[in-house]
């Protein structure tokens, strides 16, 4: 779980243009928080979906999933420990 | 037979939430209609929606319940002049619209190893500012320097040579373009012994039909693969091409009819405004058996032609762009892709027929000129009077965005 974790957290801070590098907790927006816009959110779900060999449905791309780092932390890993 | 999941779910949502489909389902099928049962053919009883359509009932097509939140993440589309003068806007929800996108991406990075935040150069035609069209800038770059777009309008050589210096210092990944510019692009840099910069991975065509001819040109040139991208404002992906040359619809972002040679379109993604059975105006041809070595198993499209375009008599033989289209095709057949380009100019009665073939085909003209007589007289256009006229240069598009196959003046 924890090097699910280490990837998607590096995913994330690579698609990340601030420079405050400890911003990833459970409480962070990447709308808001990340300034993440409609293209880098795509790379994301694209990167994310590649990385992990996972399709993601519907659902995810609910804005109240999809931005939150919370959740996609927990889909990963629920999608990983399924898998596995 | 059933009508697949995704499409039953944006109707049902369609239904109960946008003003508009709900009375028109209601005029369709009765009040109160099951959409978990739907069928293909009680699906295909719902009127084809037209852009004319769109722009009178916007307000009624644009879900109810759209929440404050949704207006400030809200992303509006726009599409180019319609009636009244104004554009069609079409609105989406941020994670409609990156889902929607992301089944294109998918396609891009799985087979072409291109990614969202790639740095691209696009070519542009208009661009908006609150719901104005604004003067066109030659050379724009996006807000977050990933887009360098530049004006497709009047090209000339001391444009594109800013063009090429902008460009090679933005050093691109890839390329957007139609292929006529693709085309002007490239016999630019051969005129001037100039080279483009070797960051360039990929170039994608849109706007225009990619002739197979055109498409192995820009290939040859710039090493790199060239594929063919269908889309819209109004829906994003349709279809794009694999490796082996198909061009596979993007299923899960939407569901195409092919009404009498006319794409229709359902918007498989869209929640804030689904457009449903949405007549894009394009003409298609769809494989529905073909099986793709690729293991994408979507349909494939294996013809679009421009919207019905124009067209006129001449000695009583309708002249349609698609007639030219065929009779180039068959040409292109028997004669290894040589036609790149053509166009015809009717001015009152002279018509000239401008063919712009590949120079190692210039010693064939009149083999080519008496094939494509001959084709032409087979579906009946008499060319007598016509005058042909070859070239092996680019066929230069003057004050059009789009290239025309068929100018009236």
């Amino acid at each position: 779980m924890e090097k699910n974790v280490a990837v998607l957290d590096e995913i994330i801070l690579s698609l990340y243009t601030g420079d405050d590098y400890s911003v990833l907790n459970d409480q962070i927006d990447l709308i808001n928080d990340l300034s993440f816009d409609s293209i880098t959110l795509i790379q994301l779900v694209v990167m994310l979906e590649d990385e992990f060999n996972i399709t993601f449905p519907d659902e995810v791309f609910s804005m109240e999933y999809l931005r939150s780092y919370k959740y996609l932390k927990n889909y990963i890993c629920g999608e990983m420990m399924h898998g596995s | 037979m059933e009508v697949n999941g995704r499409l039953k779910n944006i109707l049902k949502y369609a239904y109960d939430n946008c003003p508009y489909y709900t009375d028109l389902f209601d005029s369709v099928f009765g009040k109160g209609y099951d959409f978990k049962n739907i069928t293909y053919e009680d699906f295909s009883k719902i009127p084809l929606l037209s852009r004319n359509e769109i722009v009178i009932n916007t307000s009624q097509i644009i879900n109810k319940d759209l929440t404050a939140v949704d207006l400030k993440e809200l992303i509006v589309t726009r599409t180019s002049g319609t009636i009244s003068g104004y554009p069609l806007e079409i609105y989406w929800s941020l994670g409609d619209y990156v889902r929607s996108n992301t089944y294109s991406w998918e396609i891009r990075k799985k087979y072409y190893g291109i990614l969202p935040r790639d740095k691209y150069v696009s070519f542009h035609t208009y661009s908006y500012f609150k719901n104005k069209i604004q003067k066109l800038q030659d050379i724009e770059y996006s807000q977050d320097r990933i887009n360098l777009s530049l004006s497709a309008l009047d090209i000339t050589d001391v444009k594109l040579h800013l063009y090429l210096r902008e460009i090679t210092n933005f050093k691109p990944k890839w390329m957007f373009l139609a292929p006529h510019l693709a085309i002007e692009l490239i016999e630019y840099l051969k005129k001037y012994n100039l080279t483009f910069p070797n960051s360039l991975e990929y170039i994608e065509c849109t706007g225009e039909v990619l002739l197979p001819s055109v498409q192995k040109i820009i290939k040859e040139y710039f090493k790199v693969p060239v594929v063919n991208f269908y889309g819209s404002m109004e829906t994003n992906g349709i279809a794009i091409q694999c490796p082996y040359g198909n061009m596979h619809i993007v299923e899960k972002n939407v569901y195409v009819e092919n009404i009498e040679d006319q794409i229709v379109i359902t918007s498989l993604t869209n929640t804030k405004m689904p457009l449903i059975r949405y007549c894009l105006g394009d003409n298609i041809e769809i494989d529905y058996e073909g099986k793709c070595p690729c293991g994408n198993p979507a349909h494939i499209v294996t013809k679009i032609s421009g919207k019905k375009g124009i067209s006129f008599k001449d000695k009583g033989e309708l002249i349609t762009e698609k007639k030219l289209a065929y009779c180039i095709e068959r040409i292109n057949s028997l004669y290894f892709d040589c036609i790149m380009q053509y166009q015809l100019l009717k001015q009152g009665d002279h018509i000239l027929f401008s063919i712009y073939i590949e120079e190692k085909f210039e010693h064939w003209e009149e083999e080519i000129l008496f094939q494509l007589r001959k084709e032409f007289g087979n579906i009946g256009i008499i060319t007598d009077s016509w005058e042909f006229s070859f070239q092996t240069t680019n066929i230069k598009n003057m004050k059009y965005s789009k290239f025309k196959n068929i100018i009236i003046n």
